[in-house]
């Protein structure tokens, strides 16, 4: 078998897609933690806070560095020739994308309908605390739909 | 009566002596592409069924095959 020393655009692009997924999922953890924020006492909001903003900084960081760690090899040709690869992972990605989006869209239809039982029940928030918690349930959904998706299966890879 | 896509291509990949990473380096896909395809887990695009079909030189319904299921 042929050694593989460089990986090829369709690597790279699949690479890439995992690379925004994970970074959704992380981002989702920090609206999380805003919202959770906004429910603590004083002190452990404080704590919350920091966490909070250093989660972010680190996943910056961390996505900075793989970014150019992992993709800035890549050519301008090899970039054209992966955007119009329609593999396995691409097609993963946009299926997550499309369930995300119909299930948050169905929660928050539900939520609409049920008004009476659960958002009245709710303590008043703030409409910045109420988009947060919208988008890290999308962004929860649509990463976890996507790592589900590509999840590895024994016995198919050689 | 459900129809799903079967696919030869582990006996072509054996026959030419290939590896999934090789085939998919070939045709321009990922490794994870071609594994999934071969368990029936992904149904390809048209343009890949016809570039996996071109690389082994036979026709697309040597390759891929609608495998009858009740």
């Amino acid at each position: 078998m042929k050694a593989q020393t460089t990986p090829s655009p369709a690597e790279l692009a699949d690479r890439k897609l995992q690379l925004i997924a994970w970074a959704m999922f992380a981002v989702a953890l920090v609206f999380c933690l805003s919202v959770a924020e906004f429910f603590a006492s004083e002190p452990i909001a404080a704590i919350i806070d920091i966490a909070g903003k250093a989660l972010g900084i680190v996943i910056l960081g961390l996505m900075a560095l793989l970014y150019f760690w992992k993709f800035r090899p890549m050519s301008r040709d090899q970039r054209s020739h992966y955007l119009a690869e329609d593999g396995f992972v691409h097609i993963a990605f946009q299926k997550a994308m499309a369930k995300s989006w119909m299930l948050s869209f169905l929660v928050l239809v539900i939520l609409q309908a049920l008004d009476n039982l659960i958002l009245e029940r709710l303590p008043a928030m703030p409409l910045e605390i109420v988009i947060q918690g919208i988008l890290a349930f999308m962004l929860l959904l649509f990463s976890v739909a996507f790592l589900f998706l590509t999840r590895a299966e024994s016995g198919n890879e050689e | 009566m459900r129809n799903e896509l079967g696919n030869r291509i582990r006996v072509f990949r054996a026959e030419h002596r290939l590896s999934q990473a090789e085939l998919a380096e070939a045709i321009g896909v990922s490794r994870k592409t071609i594994s999934t395809i071969e368990v029936g887990r992904f149904v390809p695009s048209t343009i890949i069924a016809l570039k996996i079909a071109r690389y082994f030189q036979v026709p697309l319904e040597d390759v891929f095959f609608l495998d009858d299921a009740s």
